[in-house]
């Protein structure tokens, strides 16, 4: 019966999904496994592919004001460059040749990243406060419910089409400079250079076969 | 010397032990209580994120997402077929499982046209039927443009959430302009 052949295809992708998406260390694959009606290939990408990039960075952005207040003593980050970006660490390329629509289910780990060089040691907490108070990008709860640390999500995977699931994060990388003042001077300044996730995000593409 | 009384007192006491055992096996009129007691307790569960892994295509299937857009709201509607074996498992949950439905992971495309979040829902589950329908209205915001509308009324935007008792995401189906149910799979 189809329908006992649908149930195998679903469990084992995602077993299968999850042994090699789970992995830090997962290689990229790109094998392809068949699985009742669907023909799949999946690759991890273990340095996720960065694309799509856009420059935000907004005129007032530019704008170099020392910290606020009458003792004009703080610290603030003076960002050169801000740019938005996708990462895509997940792809999975899925053939359904039948004439009945079927689903593709996969157990998804929320990662969010953060690299770079943030400044000062010892006061990184701080400073990543006002280097994010200044990007202006924080995570967000969108419409609809912000997933668990773990979730199961499924995509129905339309009969005769080649369908591609895409996940990554969607990303914002800025350098510039975060700037100490102590009474309207600076007292120090340090580099920044970060890379950061703010959103996962996934996608489906159909082409008809 | 053992006298024979000391033997007739034996034997009643045996005897007497005896029919006391006889008495558990004699048919006793059983109350309603008493039926409910011999029924095996069923396997519960906490929560829904216990089994969040078994919400996959196979057990639950959804139909084509429907929309309805009135003057300031959208009616959002969805049937799905849950399996036996998911649906017992829900039935058994002790904290209460929700529904929503939400923008595709990442995006904002439908966030960005609510006046406000939408009410979570839930759905009565019975052991007769594996069909059921789930609805959600969205509050919209004024002034929408005619692109803003085309977007709402696209099933291809949304996903289907079910939501555990600390209002997150344990499963989301995707890709609701087409259906998994049977009956919209007939050749």
């Amino acid at each position: 019966m189809n329908i006992k052949k649908l149930s195998i295809a679903t469990v084992l992708v995602s077993s299968l999904v999850v042994s090699g998406a789970g992995s830090a260390f997962a290689a990229s694959q790109g094998e392809t496994i068949k699985i009742g009606s669907l023909t799949i290939v999946e690759r991890v990408y273990e340095n996720p592919v960065e694309y799509d990039f856009t420059k935000a960075l907004a005129k007032s952005d530019l704008n170099k004001i020392g910290p606020l207040g009458n003792d004009m003593t703080g610290t603030v980050y003076e960002m050169s460059t801000k740019d938005l970006y996708k990462s895509k660490s997940y792809e999975a390329e899925i053939e359904n040749d039948s004439d009945e629509n079927d689903s593709f289910s996969r157990k998804v780990t929320r990662k969010t990243f953060l690299t770079g060089k943030i400044g000062g040691s010892g006061e990184t907490k701080v400073n990543w406060r006002i280097i994010e108070g200044k990007v202006g990008i924080h995570a967000e709860i969108s419409f609809g419910k912000e997933d668990t640390i773990e979730t199961t999500h499924t995509w129905v995977i339309p009969k005769r089409t080649i369908t591609t699931v895409e996940y990554g994060s969607k990303a914002v990388k800025t350098t510039g400079n975060l700037v100490k003042y102590f009474q309207g001077r600076v007292k120090d300044s340090n580099y920044v250079n970060v890379k950061y996730s703010y959103k996962e995000y996934s996608s489906k593409k159909s082409k008809n076969l | 010397m053992i006298r024979p009384l000391h033997v007739l007192l034996l034997l009643f006491i045996v005897l007497l032990s005896g029919c006391s055992g006889d008495n558990s096996s004699e048919t006793v009129e059983k109350t309603p209580s008493d039926m409910m007691q011999t029924v095996p307790k069923e396997k519960s569960y906490g929560s829904v994120y216990d089994y969040f892994e078994e919400f996959t295509g196979e057990n639950l299937k959804t139909s084509v997402l429907q929309i309805k857009k009135s003057d300031n709201s959208v009616e959002l509607t969805l049937r799905i077929l849950l399996s036996d074996s998911l649906k017992e498992k829900m039935m058994h949950t002790e904290k209460t499982i929700y529904f929503t439905f939400g923008d595709l992971p990442g995006n904002e495309t439908i966030k960005n046209l609510l006046a406000e979040s939408p009410s979570l829902v839930q759905i009565e589950l019975n052991s007769k039927e594996n069909l059921y329908t789930v609805s959600q209205k969205l509050k919209l915001k004024e002034n929408l443009t005619e692109a803003d509308k085309q977007a709402l009324l696209s099933p291809a935007n949304y996903r289907f959430q079910v939501i555990n008792e600390e209002e997150l995401s344990v499963a989301s189906f995707m890709g609701l302009e087409n259906s998994l149910l049977p009956e919209d799979n007939q050749k």
